[in-house]
């Protein structure tokens, strides 16, 4: 993708896109040169420098006026041609994580669409740089009660890192183990301070017309059949009955090395034997008859006929 | 979704589709019967209407011989056509039952082969009067079906061959007509098997070593006991029979109630009007009432307000099975020479009277069905006919590829052919 | 008599009405006749039928009836036994059903094939979530018998493994298998033989869920000393009894099959592609071992039966009894399915089928209890494209019930703000 994009000629910036910021090698010397971003700070730089500056762990920015510590880890490529779009799908891929309703969550359409509202209202401040510490904040919170909400583990909110926030400019200085704690601390306790609106203060955002959230039921141990089984009612089928018309196939070789198997034979002259046993038919089909036409005249009239009503080939009939 | 045995015998098209109360079955007969007559009696005016018209006035005009012929009120016809009644139409199909039920013997074909063949043509006859379809003709075809349905292998060559002047064409004209009446339930379920399981529980009971339901009351020996003493006819002196001497009475009923299964049951109402479990119950009633009640009660409490209902159930099903001569005298194979020549004789004036009040449109169903299919391939249909689609195209491409060569013979080849046809589609899995 | 167009006159009436006489009149004349001539109290004066069909006899009317209720849209598979349709419901366009039409076969002459009669008959009564449903059947005028059934379109469990690189696990397989093995259990439970289990059977519907399909060779189970044919189910599925001609055999043929698909599943390749039956038997032999009168009693009485002396290897040398490949083999092999996935399928595909597991006992093994739990239906993998537009959007058109989609398609789609979907993008 890089490597389309830098291809595209483009008056001053495919010039500036041959030669690396940083060790001023160009394209036209080395043309197999890749160019990385860090979203950090969006600033790019050959892949080479990257191995170079970045290979022994964290290191500031190189290019001037830029402090920002970057990681080799995050390096990539970029996608779009213009960094400010290649930033603006980064921020809307985080808060899309975080909002993530979709339109079955809410009550009425109006709800949804001003939730939508919200959304871009949120991803706009962050991409123009507006309130940022406070958004994040409040998407952190959001994300944070979500959770405790549904009760699941997924990745904890990471605040946009290409924007200024004094944390981070503090934590540079800190040790590993300083950094992680303070980040924890920063993560867990909900700053009262940050948003004064009613109800936002602890969720972070609290959207009209949600559905309330109905937990899933708790799995139930799997079954296997699906709620189906055959229960027989009169009969109880025997491993073996002696009679004399079955005594050849019994012994007959062939037969049970084929898997023909008695049992099913038995099970199966069982159940036709009381198939229909507790089915009383001057009950039931008039019932059923009544039930189909509804008019007690036409109720007499065959059930062939009624069905040509369409009843039993009607596509929601299971039964 | 539990399922007893009750709810599966539920679920069969054989419970859904061909389970009627007396009633509705009566009705069904009528209207039908009304429906054929009505027919008969339209096309019979047809047919002479215009030879009637004939003979009075020869110039008459042509639209004067159409309103004619297609108004005349059925009243109107002068000689007016003597139909069957219902009790006329049901007996016929009776006997051609029982005409099926001997090829099936005659061509050794397998009980189920046949009984599911008699079913059919039970079914068939519910929707159809004898006077618009021959049972003779339907009756060789329900066979054939059913051998297929049942899965016995039957080439339609050799089994016409095995009737007296028939062709594979007389078998198979009515096959679409019949399965289209049948709406295409091939299943039907049979007694038999469950007959075969009620021996088996008989048997392990008289040896004491049968499997008891949980509510069972009495233990295995207790049950063998009173077997044992059980009274030979309803009412009778209780007697003590060795264990081999109840077996061999439980396999004679068997055998009994085997026969009325294989006749009785087949050439009445039962299979439209019972559950597969009571009409057998109800064989096994008839050839064995103190063993049956006694197995019955090893199933019910005697309490249970449901074994009344199944006892008079049954016992409206025994009745309807000995009705048939056959099971009257079950032992007695041949009825005496007297009844089989007045029944021969009933018969006889039938198929006269049937053979007058045949629906002419319908006799050859040979030429019926052949002109079915090319009325197909001529006729344009506009819904539904996709099947013509193929047809239309091929004519399509035909006259095309006519034009086509007219053309070069004219003008010489063309330089490059188009496209034929397109592709037609991908292969879908179901086509395997 | 000739007042519809659609009716199928055998021979036109001699008399033409003509056009002083519109049809109408004519039915209505016959219908007023048909007052007259009934004064039975069951007289059809409540319910008219449809004026149109009066020229048809009654099962004709109930045929026309089911065949007006669905609409063809396009043709969407042909093969030699038979065309595929797509198609919807005449009242409601939102309803798809796929319609396969039985050709006729040429070089068969006796009427209606036995596969279709015995697909019908057994799809009209075995009715389960994961069994395909028939809807109805009907026969169109140029007499080819139509089987109006569920629209399942998603393609096949071959398709699954075979033609797409789609990426799948454990839970995935066990959610298809235990599909599969509910359906066969159900089929057992009626009766029913299914004898042509194979991946390509196993249908999926939009939601994911899996349909067993082709009953073209089913039949019920035999009663006892009844022979059935050997002659069914695919090679690379068939049992080993089958093979050596068995023809008494039971509901475990279908369990073999069943082995089999979870096999393929696990190593995304056929098992056993024999080429011919011999072939598939040394393969069967190759992997579990010569069956002797030890490990399967009474094998030796079968038909096609060859002791082991005489048996060729697959290399065609003569070989003594193999022994089988050694339970290492199993587990490096199969080592997605995990030890009880490997010890199910090995249940199912035991050469003895009396010790073969039954299709209840499947359902009883503890493959599915232990982790992990098997994918929600909705969650299993699809063959590529169907995640996008076309045929997601037709599973949840099939889901949605008809007067929900009348308001999407009543400009509901204005009202709902853009929203900007950036989490499908990739990096």
């Amino acid at each position: 993708m890089s490597k389309a994009a830098s291809r595209v000629p483009g008056g001053g910036a495919a010039k500036d896109e041959a030669i690396c910021p940083v060790c001023k090698s160009s394209r036209y010397l080395n043309p197999n040169m890749r160019f990385l971003v860090n979203p950090e700070c969006y600033h790019k730089m050959c892949e080479s420098c990257v191995d170079r500056i970045f290979s022994h762990g964290p290191a500031p920015c190189p290019i001037a006026g830029c402090k920002r510590t970057l990681r080799k880890a995050k390096f990539r490529t970029q996608t779009f041609e213009d960094l400010k779009v290649e930033r603006e799908v980064d921020i809307r891929r985080r808060v899309a994580r975080v909002l993530n309703k979709t339109e079955a969550d809410f009550e009425t359409l109006r709800d949804y669409n001003d939730y939508l509202e919200t959304v871009e209202e949120i991803t706009w401040n962050l991409i123009l740089k507006i309130d940022v510490e406070a958004t994040e904040k409040r998407l952190r919170l959001y994300e944070e009660a979500q959770k405790a909400e549904r009760n699941i583990t997924a990745r904890p909110y990471q605040p946009d890192p290409s924007l200024p926030s004094e944390k981070a400019q503090v934590v540079l200085k800190k040790g590993a183990s300083q950094r992680k704690a303070v980040a924890t601390s920063a993560a867990n306790t909900p700053d009262s301070r940050a948003n004064p609106q009613d109800g936002e203060v602890e969720k972070g955002f609290n959207f009209h017309g949600l559905k309330k959230y109905v937990p899933p039921a708790p799995e139930k141990p799997l079954d296997p059949f699906d709620g189906w089984a055959i229960e027989p009612q009169f009969y109880v089928v025997q491993d073996d009955y002696d009679v004399e018309w079955l005594t050849q196939t019994k012994n007959d070789p062939v037969a049970t090395a084929g898997g023909y198997d008695m049992r099913d034979f038995y099970s199966r002259a069982l159940c036709d034997a009381f198939s229909g046993f507790g089915v009383f038919v001057e009950d039931e089909i008039e019932a059923r008859a009544k039930g189909l036409s509804g008019d007690a005249n036409t109720g007499t009239r065959s059930a062939a006929t009624a069905a040509l009503g369409g009843k039993d080939v009607n596509m929601d009939d299971v039964f | 979704m539990k399922l007893t045995e009750d709810d599966i015998y539920r679920t069969s098209t054989q419970y859904q589709h061909w389970t009627f109360t007396a009633a509705q079955l009566a009705a069904q007969r009528l209207q039908t019967n009304i429906q054929a007559s009505e027919r008969v009696r339209a096309a019979v005016a047809r047919q002479r209407a215009p030879r009637s018209l004939k003979a009075e006035n020869a110039s008459a005009s042509e639209t004067e011989r159409g309103e004619s012929g297609a108004n005349t009120p059925v009243l109107a016809v002068d000689r007016e056509v003597n139909c069957l009644t219902v009790g006329e139409e049901k007996k016929l199909v009776d006997t051609f039952c029982k005409r099926a039920l001997d090829l099936g013997d005659f061509l050794k074909l397998p009980i189920e082969v046949t009984a599911t063949g008699v079913q059919y043509m039970r079914r068939f006859y519910l929707l159809n009067s004898p006077m618009t379809y021959d049972p003779q003709t339907i009756s060789r075809s329900v066979i054939f079906i059913a051998s297929k349905a049942e899965g016995h292998h039957l080439s339609v060559e050799r089994y016409a061959s095995s009737l007296p002047k028939t062709t594979p064409a007389d078998i198979l004209a009515p096959e679409y007509l019949i399965t289209q009446a049948l709406r295409f339930n091939y299943e039907v379920r049979h007694p038999f098997r469950g007959l075969k399981g009620g021996h088996l529980e008989l048997m392990a009971l008289a040896q004491g070593k049968p499997a008891l339901l949980p509510t069972a009351t009495q233990s295995a020996q207790e049950l063998q006991t009173a077997m044992l003493a059980l009274p030979r006819k309803p009412d009778g002196p209780a007697t003590s029979m060795t264990v081999a001497e109840l077996e061999k009475r439980i396999t004679d009923a068997y055998g009994l109630a085997s026969h009325i299964l294989k006749t009785a049951a087949l050439l009445t109402d039962a299979y439209f009007l019972y559950t597969p479990s009571h009409i057998w119950l109800s064989a096994h009633l008839l050839a064995d009432e103190p063993l049956t009640l006694f197995y019955l009660s090893t199933k019910l409490p005697l309490s249970s307000p449901m074994h009344d209902k199944l006892l008079s159930t049954l016992r409206a099903c025994s009745t309807l099975l000995s009705s048939h001569p056959i099971s009257s005298h079950p032992l007695q194979t041949t009825a005496s020479a007297e009844q089989q020549k007045k029944e021969k004789e009933e018969i006889g004036a039938l198929l006269k009277k049937l053979r007058q009040c045949r629906d002419p449109d319908k006799i050859d169903l040979v030429k019926l069905n052949q002109a079915q299919k090319r009325d197909v391939t001529v006729r344009v249909e506009e819904n539904g006919g996709e099947g013509l689609e193929e047809s239309k195209a091929k004519r399509r491409k035909v006259a095309r590829e006519r034009a086509e060569r007219e053309a070069d013979e004219f003008w010489g080849p063309s330089l490059k052919r188009k496209d034929e046809e397109g592709s037609g589609g991908n292969l879908e899995k179901n086509g395997g | 008599m000739a007042s519809s167009p659609l009716v199928l006159s055998p021979q036109p009436p001699p008399s033409a009405p003509s056009s002083k006489f519109p049809p109408s009149n004519i039915s209505k004349a016959k219908a007023l006749a048909l007052q007259h001539a009934s004064t039975a109290p069951a007289s059809p004066t409540g319910t008219p039928t449809p004026p149109a069909d009066t020229d048809l006899d009654a099962g004709a009317q109930m045929n026309e009836q089911v065949r007006r209720q669905y609409v063809i849209t396009k043709q969407i598979g042909r093969g030699t036994y038979a065309d595929v349709f797509s198609a919807h419901l005449a009242s409601d366009p939102q309803q798809l059903v796929a319609i396969k039409r039985i050709r006729l076969q040429t070089g068969w002459t006796n009427g209606i094939t036995m596969d279709s009669i015995r697909e019908i008959r057994f799809l009209s009564e075995l009715k389960h979530p994961n069994i395909i449903l028939l809807h109805a059947v009907y026969s169109t005028k140029d007499q080819k018998i139509s089987l109006v059934l569920e629209h399942l379109p998603l393609g096949d469990l071959e398709e699954v493994w075979h033609k797409h690189h789609l990426p799948y696990g454990n839970a995935d397989i066990k959610s298809w298998m235990l599909m599969l093995c509910r359906a066969v259990w159900f089929c057992h439970s009626h009766r029913v033989l299914h004898r042509d289990i194979k991946s390509n059977n196993c249908l999926i519907a939009a939601d994911g869920c899996l349909k067993l399909a082709d009953f073209g060779l089913a039949r019920p189970f035999a009663d006892p000393g009844r022979p059935m044919t050997h002659q069914v189910i695919t090679r690379y599925y068939r049992p080993p009894e089958l093979l050596y001609m068995a023809r008494h055999y039971g509901p475990k043929v279908d369990v073999w099959s069943v082995g089999m698909i979870m096999a393929e599943l696990a190593i995304r390749n056929f098992l056993c592609p024999g080429e011919t039956d011999l072939q598939q038997l040394a393969m069967y032999c190759d992997l579990f071992g010569t069956p002797t009168e030890e490990t399967w009693p009474g094998v030796s009485k079968l038909e096609l039966y060859m002791p082991p002396s005489t048996q060729k290897g697959m290399d065609g040398t003569t070989v003594a009894t193999r022994r089988g490949q050694p339970a290492s083999f199993w587990k490096q092999r199969f080592s997605l399915l995990g030890d009880e996935g490997i010890e199910l399928m090995r249940g199912m595909l035991t050469m003895d089928p009396n010790k073969r597991l039954s299709s209840e006992e499947v359902l009883r093994h503890r493959y599915w209890q232990v982790a992990p739990r098997p994918t929600r239906k909705e969650d299993l993998p699809r063959r590529p494209g169907s995640r996008e537009d076309g045929e997601k959007r037709l599973g949840e058109d099939l889901k949605r019930v008809a007067g929900e989609r009348e308001e999407v398609e009543g400009g509901r789609a204005d009202k709902v703000a853009r929203k900007l979907d950036f989490g499908a993008l990739r990096r």
